[in-house]
C-alpha cells in the first residue's frame, strides 16, 4: 500500500502547491505574483519531502534505493509546478495567445485585423518587456544604451538559442 | 532504483525518437505529434517491461517488481514529457524578452541604444505568428474580416484566465 502512496507523493505536492497560491494571494494581497509562486512551489516541495520521509519511517529500503525514490518523487514534483507555472500561471501575464483570446472573449463580434493591432500595440509590448528586465535588474540602462547585467540571462538566452538549434534546425522562427 | 533507470531511460528514447521525427519532417502540429511520440513511447515501453520481465532479468537490468513501480514510472515519466514539451514552446515560438535579450547581448560591451532596440524588435512579427498558430490550432477563425473565437469550448484557455483570476494576479499580458 506504502508502494502506492510514493506513487501518489508527487501529485499530492501539486495540488498542495495550486492550493496554497490562492489562499497565500487572499492571505497576503500584497504579496506579487512571484512571492505566491514561491510560497506555493515551497509549500509543495516540503510535503513531497515529508510524506517521503514518512512513508520510508514505516518501509524497510536499503539506503540508495530511498535516496533513489526520494529523487523521483522530487523530480516529478518539479515537473509538475514547471509545467504549472509555464503552461499555466505565467502564460496568463506574458502569452500574447492569451492576450489575444481575452480580447476576443470579451469582443460581442470579433475583432478586425485593423482592431487587433490597435489593442495589441507592439511597441508598448517591447517597452513593457524592457521595463520588466529593468525593474527585474537583468538588464541596465546607462547614457541611453541598454546593457546585460549578470551572467543569468546571457547564458538563458545562449541555452534556448542552441537548443532551438537542436531541436528546430534554425536559431530563430523568422529566421 | 529500477524507477529512476527506466523513467529517465524512457524518456531518452523518446526524446530521440522526436529529435530522429523532426530531422526526417518537422510537423505541421508538434505538439500533437510531441504527445503522440512521448505517450506512445511510455505505453509500449512499459508493457515491453511487462511481457518481457524475464529477458529483463536475464540481462541483469533493473526489474520494476509491482504494479506501483510501473505506475511510478508512468507518473514520473509524464511530468519529464510534459516539462518539455511545456519547454518545447519556447524553442519553437521566440519570445520577446529573450530575442531583447539576444539584441542587447550581441550588441556586446558598447550597448544597444533604446531607439535602435526598439525598432529591431518592432521589426519581429510575433503578433501574426501567434495569430496563425491560434487559426492553425482551430481557436481562432476570419469571418467576414473579422476574427472571432470558434466555437469549442477552450477549457484550456478559460481555465488559465479562472486560476489567474483566483490569484488575483490578473493582468494585461503580452
Amino acid at each position: 500500500m506504502l508502494d502506492y502512496f510514493q506513487v501518489a507523493i508527487a501529485p499530492i505536492g501539486l495540488a498542495i502547491n495550486l492550493a496554497v497560491q490562492p489562499l497565500a494571494a487572499r492571505a497576503f494581497p500584497r504579496w506579487g505574483h512571484l512571492k505566491l509562486v514561491f510560497a506555493g512551489f515551497s509549500a509543495g516541495f516540503l510535503s513531497v519531502l515529508v510524506l517521503g520521509g514518512f512513508t520510508h519511517l514505516y518501509q524497510e529500503v536499503p539506503p540508495a534505493e530511498m535516496v533513489a525514490i526520494t529523487l523521483v518523487n522530487v523530480i516529478t514534483y518539479v515537473g509538475f509546478a514547471f509545467c504549472f507555472f509555464a503552461g499555466f500561471i505565467n502564460p496568463a501575464k506574458t502569452s500574447l495567445r492569451i492576450r489575444l483570446f481575452r480580447e476576443l472573449q470579451q469582443s460581442k463580434n470579433g475583432l478586425s485585423r485593423e482592431q487587433i493591432l490597435v489593442l495589441y500595440d507592439h511597441r508598448r509590448v517591447i517597452e513593457l518587456r524592457i521595463e520588466r528586465l529593468l525593474n527585474s535588474k537583468q538588464v541596465v540602462k546607462r547614457d541611453g544604451r541598454y546593457f546585460l547585467e549578470g551572467w543569468f540571462l546571457r547564458l538563458a538566452a545562449a541555452a534556448v538559442r542552441s537548443a532551438k538549434l537542436v531541436v528546430i534546425g534554425k536559431a530563430s522562427e523568422f529566421a | 532504483m529500477a524507477i529512476l533507470q527506466w523513467g529517465v531511460g524512457l524518456f531518452l528514447l523518446a526524446f530521440f525518437l522526436h529529435l530522429l521525427v523532426w530531422r526526417i519532417h518537422k510537423p505541421r502540429s508538434p505538439i500533437k505529434i510531441l504527445l503522440a511520440i512521448f505517450l506512445g513511447t511510455v505505453v509500449v515501453g512499459l508493457a515491453t517491461l511487462y511481457f518481457g520481465a524475464g529477458v529483463v532479468r536475464s540481462l541483469g537490468l533493473a526489474e520494476l517488481s509491482t504494479l506501483a513501480a510501473y505506475l511510478h514510472v508512468l507518473v514520473f515519466f509524464i511530468a519529464m514529457a510534459f516539462s518539455y514539451i511545456v519547454g518545447y514552446t519556447v524553442l519553437e515560438w521566440d519570445s520577446p524578452t529573450l530575442s531583447i535579450v539576444t539584441m542587447i547581448a550581441r550588441a556586446g560591451k558598447n550597448g544597444l541604444e533604446e531607439a535602435e532596440l526598439i525598432q529591431r524588435a518592432e521589426k519581429l512579427p510575433f503578433l501574426e505568428s501567434r495569430m496563425q498558430d491560434l487559426i492553425r490550432g482551430g481557436i481562432l477563425v476570419e469571418r467576414e474580416g473579422r476574427y472571432v473565437l470558434s466555437a469549442r469550448p477552450h477549457l484550456f484557455f478559460r481555465s488559465i484566465l479562472l486560476y489567474n483570476r483566483l490569484l488575483r494576479t490578473e493582468q494585461r499580458s503580452g
